[in-house]
């Protein structure tokens, strides 16, 4: 079942616009408010819940295991590095809170910007290397597997691989 | 209403779909072509969008060499049979021999990888899946991708690719329209 939006606490900020992969969060013209335009189409990814930031967006659960009263509720955090879940099953029995780190360093800061890395040289592009290859796949610090170094033999038929 | 339909834009590298693959060719890009013009067209928002965008807790396919787990051949065995036959060894040989370098990255990078206290190895729930908190696995790769890509469309859907009528076997541009008009 689709998401919804709780319309006192949404201000139009478009978050939920801008990631759904279905493109079915709009903005109402006239309240400015946004609101699942084809709930028939959502697939309940979740995408515009975690990236509301007043958490105004809700999902309702399919009838058939969740009516009446049970919910879902997410907060990512990206600050955190965790994500919460809060869910409460209809008959009061469950209430579970769930957290699950996203990341183990501080968001988006480790990864490298590789126009300034230093640059392959001509042997590295001659190679059949990945960026950070052989270093990250063996730990004898060895070269990259090959055919030959695995003692194999290119069956006939297969082509185009050295 | 005038569109500007028509772009010129001088790219080298052009991106057409940014799921976990497409944004991670674009990271890759930007090592092997530093000063090259790497430009991402993604139907839905990178950020979310593809088979890994909602999250996924393993990651299926770690081959775990540096640990003396398996190598690249025994997987092309485990996938040849799997499939009844029906593989490209060299494709599947290619695939394994590198998959270990991505995500010993992707651990760089921040993603939590669950580990074995003693041994240091990854945590494994089958001979080929390692256990991961993979919530964000699309938002760090996109991240990636945002860091290298020098312009990223979202929203765009490219259909077709154009052929360089002055070059055999060279893409020259491509088609595609705006998701969202």
């Amino acid at each position: 079942m689709p998401t919804f939006v709780y319309m006192t606490r949404c201000d139009g900020c478009g978050q939920c616009v801008d990631i759904c992969p279905s493109d079915i969060m709009h903005i109402d013209k006239v309240t400015r408010r946004a609101y699942n335009i084809e709930p028939n189409m959502c697939w309940e990814c979740y995408s515009c819940v975690k990236a509301c930031p007043h958490q105004a967006i809700d999902c309702r659960g399919y009838a058939d295991f969740a009516p009446l009263g049970h919910s879902v509720r997410v907060k990512r955090d990206e600050e955190k590095g965790v994500i919460a879940w809060r869910i409460k099953f209809r008959n009061g029995k469950k209430d579970m809170d769930l957290l699950a780190p996203i990341t183990t360093k501080p968001w988006g800061t480790c990864i490298p910007q590789l126009s300034d890395v230093p640059a392959p040289t001509q042997q590295q592009r001659d190679s059949q290397l990945l960026f950070n290859e052989p270093k990250y796949i063996r730990m004898d610090d060895g070269d990259i597997h090959t055919l030959k170094s695995n003692g194999l033999k290119l069956i006939e038929g297969v082509e185009g691989y050295s | 209403m005038a569109y500007k339909t028509i772009v010129e834009d001088n790219i080298d590298i052009l991106v057409a779909g940014a799921g976990l693959g497409g944004t991670g060719a674009a990271f890759e890009a930007r090592y092997w072509g530093q000063d090259k013009k790497i430009v991402i067209a993604e139907k839905a928002n990178i950020d979310r969008s593809g088979a890994v965008a909602q999250g996924l807790y393993a990651i299926n396919c770690y081959m775990g060499t540096r640990f003396g787990e398996n190598n690249p051949e025994d997987h092309v065995r485990y996938a040849r049979i799997d499939l009844m036959g029906m593989v490209r060894e060299d494709l599947l040989f290619d695939m394994a021999r590198h998959v270990d370098s991505a995500v010993h990255q992707f651990e760089e990078w921040g993603m939590p990888i669950m580990r074995n206290p003693k041994t240091g190895a990854y945590l494994r729930e089958g001979r080929w899946q390692i256990m991961i908190h993979g919530e964000s696995y699309k938002p760090l790769v996109a991240g990636a991708a945002k860091k290298s890509a020098d312009k990223v469309f979202n929203r765009i859907c490219v259909t077709h690719l154009l052929m360089d009528e002055s070059k055999p076997n060279r893409v020259a541009g491509a088609v595609g329209f705006g998701a969202d008009q």
